[in-house]
């Protein structure tokens, strides 16, 4: 669970701290940090000194027989604006510049001063069909800007994209602080210029504009970036959230329908594990939103079907939102965003580049939703509502790649990276949740992979 | 941590914040600062906001993460009766019990600098098989030109075969900055973040890399262009290994001293002036008998004295949001010069090469009195410290503080002494002042510096 820093330096203060060495007992002091004309002076608790600014952070200083041992608490505060907008692209708008700059009069002196200067890396499809019009942006309000289109696919998500990247960033010469890299595409994208604005400069400010329905729910409202190493998914990377998300869904007009479906899984994996409303609007209005690209999603208008793409889109932020700004880092493994990615890493990288991301989450879930079928958890009529619901947003339910070894192996793999236990979320209900720690028992496994197949290995893959 | 976004206030847009409650497996919005005690336990201090306008919704995320770490002194680390290595970063009571008593192997992979390998290697192995440890000792050429993406690849690689837990095997790193600065990278880059242990073997490390956040390795021909901002869990501290350090490689790491005396503390300044070649000729161990005990002393408080100092810089400004840092004093210049000249400088040498430089501009500005120089570049050369470069050039110089600009927000941020362990931080140094000094700097150093002999 996490904890706040308050709660952590005081379960320090009630002083149940043992000193490494096996002595039984030390001094311990604690020190508030305080800035007297710029240098930062240690001062114990218990005197108080009015002057100087107060940090956050701590230092516990224990001494014993065997030397002094320091304990530094020190909060970093991680603020992030995720920014549903229109017309990003129209030169006329501020946000693609402006819009990661939260006060109204740092803007404004922003907007005024010396020339402005972006780096932007786009994904080398988007650009295709988007490239002149962000050149048209920068170039109509005069930002001296270089974009680099690249190939962000699964194959290329390595660090040598990432060095790259950082190679044409360093020659183009950006400021420490407020010339933030721009990164348009989808998820691959997104993360593989993550990783680069984490690593130069130890930190560089970036942002995110998704051009995918799977992006704008997933990859862009969260810290995470990486890449794949060693033939596994996103063994590299950071926690470093973008300093915005611009959130335009106009770009879903050139998606082909397969990257819609793709991206509607992951909303479904919200709606299973948190919000059955969300999943009946899926379930009703999948095909709709489907075929109409998931148009008209961010305006308050009266039409009806406009409005469930409004609100679905909405749902799937924040449930998102909810589940990751109190567990930015991770420090609990228990998530319930982990549905259907406990064995689709394993499945996606096997079979690259045949399934989509989205694609190999849904065959998670709907082999993870006969397991919770076959616990008792889920009745056969909800499991079949789920199923029928997956097939109505024409995402794959089956892979005949997916196999008993694959799944036991990822479930091992699991265990492993999980410091010890499986945390499987499964659904108990629809639209509601749990995390499971002990591993699924062999025959309830064996039963419902069967059951799995038996029933839905006509479906076919996708 | 947790400020509401004022400007969103001043806005026509009604800003609605939220608080993050756990309910079972799962965590609600729910409206409003104030929370039901009943569920106080469960609150996250991250804090949504939101705000609907005509184009759509903006969601703020404000999530504040702790970083916590240890840095420990221990004696006798490699003592196979100490438990530090293994378990001195637990700090929970009743992990630590239960650990002891399960039966379950420990495992550790590690990373040794070669040269640390050649001298100690023998002893980690004999300390990790006493304590039935499954362990993997990596030993690599950790050197500044090594110092790259490729290292740390490498050690990646060997990571990744090794099968390390997520959470309770952290990679320990022994060696010196170079070594600790690649493996915290790596280690930082590891599924987004595993944890890592740092054994200084260098007084450098000791005092400065050992206690800090920062890791980093080369790019672009660029000092630490690549890095992160995530400490290790901890940092164990054990004075001995600085007995097999070569003379030269502990006055690199008294340069490190130096500057936080002279920024921060005049009883550190004092006391390396008055015992510098002690520490030298005792290379800061106990057991010297043409010094007695009070060579250890002065050790001991003279590393503490400079952790604590460090610690109090570093702590409230972890992520170097504040771009004025006292620390940065001898880290304008000494990057370029330590690139240009490679291998031929140390870091502590550069870096006291720029600081002697640097004392040259507080005085041309009135800040230090020309005995309090003296008094400096005498402790510099005592401590067997070189106070000039030829490389050092007035080029060098100038575009060593445009990069500075660059790299700091538009302002120069030059830390400079203001009185013997007293400084402040100024942007409006004039070329006049910085030239005059570089003259005064050759004038009357340039001839020791042919003396020296290590270049």
């Amino acid at each position: 669970m996490t904890e706040s820093a308050s709660d952590i330096w005081s379960s320090w203060d009630s002083g149940s701290m043992i000193s490494k060495n096996n002595s039984s007992c030390s001094q311990q002091t604690r020190f508030n940090l305080v800035q007297v004309k710029g240098a930062w002076n240690r001062q114990p608790e218990q005197s108080q000194t009015a002057e100087g600014k107060l940090s956050d952070a701590k230092i516990y200083e224990n001494k014993s027989e065997h030397g002094v041992s320091w304990t530094v608490f020190s909060p970093i505060t991680f603020t992030y604006r995720v920014i549903q907008c229109k017309n990003i692209l129209d030169p006329s708008d501020d946000t693609l510049l402006w819009g990661h700059v939260g006060d109204d009069e740092l803007k404004g002196t922003l907007i005024n001063s010396k020339p402005v200067k972006r780096f932007v890396v786009i994904d080398e499809t988007v650009n295709q069909l988007y490239g002149s019009w962000v050149t048209q942006y920068f170039e109509a309000r005069q930002v001296v800007h270089k974009i680099l289109p690249l190939p962000t696919t699964e194959e290329n998500k390595s660090l040598e994209l990432v060095t790259k990247i950082l190679q044409e960033v360093h020659q183009f010469g950006i400021d420490r602080r407020s010339e933030p890299i721009i990164a348009i595409g989808g998820g691959v994208c997104l993360d593989v210029v993550g990783l680069a604005a984490s690593l130069y400069r130890r930190r560089t400010p970036y942002i995110r504009v998704p051009t995918t329905v799977l992006s704008y729910i997933d990859a862009s409202v969260g810290a995470k970036t990486g890449v794949n190493f060693a033939g596994g998914k996103n063994k590299l990377g950071s926690y470093i959230p973008p300093v915005a998300t611009f959130l335009d869904c106009s770009f879903f007009q050139t998606l082909p329908p397969r990257q819609i479906s793709n991206g509607m899984a992951e909303m479904l994996k919200m709606a299973l594990m948190k919000h059955r409303g969300l999943f009946e609007l899926l379930e009703a209005d999948g095909r709709r939103l489907l075929s109409t690209k998931m148009q008209s999603c961010d305006t308050s208008s009266s039409s009806e079907h406009e409005h469930s793409a409004t609100v679905s889109i909405r749902i799937a932020i924040e449930t998102m939102l909810e589940e990751l700004a109190p567990n930015l880092w991770e420090d609990d493994l228990d998530r319930l965003v982990d549905f259907g990615h406990l064995i689709s890493p394993e499945l996606e990288m096997r079979v690259l580049p045949a399934l989509l991301h989205g694609e190999a989450v849904n065959i998670d879930m709907s082999f993870m939703v006969y397991v919770s079928h076959q616990k008792g958890l889920l009745t056969a009529d909800e499991k079949n509502r789920i199923i029928r619901c997956m097939l109505g947003l024409d995402l794959p339910v089956w892979h005949q790649d997916c196999t008993l070894a694959l799944v036991q192996k990822s479930l091992r793999e699991r265990l492993k990276h999980s410091a010890g236990s499986v945390r499987m979320p499964l659904p108990t209900g629809l639209g509601r949740a749990e995390i499971f720690h002990d591993m699924i028992e062999d025959n309830i496994l064996c039963q419902a992979y069967a059951k799995w197949t038996d029933e839905l290995s006509s479906s076919g893959n996708k | 941590m947790g400020k509401d976004q004022q400007e969103d206030n001043k806005t026509k847009q009604k800003t609605s914040e939220f608080s993050l409650v756990r309910v079972k497996s799962t965590w609600k919005c729910k409206l409003g600062k104030k929370i039901n005690k009943d569920t106080a336990g469960c609150v996250s201090p991250a804090k949504i906001y939101e705000s609907i306008t005509e184009k759509g919704t903006t969601w703020t995320v404000v999530s504040p993460i702790t970083f916590t770490y240890k840095v420990t002194e221990t004696q006798g680390l490699l003592d196979p009766s100490n438990d530090t290595l293994l378990l001195g970063h637990i700090t929970d009571p009743q992990q630590l019990e239960d650990i002891k008593k399960s039966n379950k192997p420990i495992r550790r992979f590690l990373v040794a600098d070669q040269e640390v390998y050649k001298i100690y290697g023998t002893k980690i192995i004999e300390y990790l098989e006493v304590n039935d440890v499954v362990y993997k000792i990596l030993a690599l050429p950790t050197t500044e030109e090594n110092k790259s993406m490729e290292m740390a690849l490498k050690i990646l690689e060997e990571v990744n075969n090794f099968s390390l837990d997520r959470r309770t095997e952290p990679i320990i790193a022994i060696g010196g900055g170079v070594c600790l600065d690649i493996v915290g990278l790596a280690a930082s880059l590891y599924r987004r973040r595993t944890p890592y242990i740092r054994v200084p073997t260098t007084l450098l490390s000791y005092i400065d890399a050992s206690v800090g956040a920062k890791t980093g390795v080369n790019f672009a021909n660029c000092k630490n262009k690549l890095g992160a901002y995530i400490p290790p869990t901890a940092a164990f501290l054990d004075l001995s290994f600085i007995q097999t350090v070569p003379r030269r490689h502990i006055s690199n790491g008294l340069a490190e001293m130096l500057k936080m005396a002279l920024m921060k503390h005049r009883g550190l300044f004092e006391l390396l002036e008055k015992h510098g070649c002690m520490l030298l000729d005792t290379k800061f161990q106990a057991n010297n008998s043409a010094y007695g005990c009070s060579s250890f002393k002065a050790a001991s408080q003279a590393t503490r004295i400079a952790i604590t100092t460090m610690l109090e810089e570093l702590a409230p400004n972890l992520w170097e949001d504040d771009l004025n840092r006292l620390v940065d004093f001898g880290h304008l210049i000494s990057p370029a010069l330590e690139m240009k000249v490679l291998p031929s400088l140390l870091h502590g040498e550069a870096v006291n090469i720029d600081m002697s430089y640097m004392v040259y501009v507080s005085q041309e500005s009135g800040l230090l009195t020309e005995e309090e120089k003296q008094r400096i570049i005498s402790c510099m050369v005592g401590l067997e410290l070189p106070v000039w470069h030829e490389a050092c050039t007035m080029e060098l110089i100038q575009k060593s503080l445009q990069d500075r600009l660059k790299h700091s927000g538009g302002l120069v941020r030059m830390p400079l002494p203001i009185g013997l362990g007293q400084a402040e931080i100024f942007n409006n140094t004039s070329y006049e002042i910085l030239h005059k000094a570089y003259k005064k700097w050759c004038d009357e150093l340039s001839v020791s510096s042919d003396s020296s002999g290590d270049h």
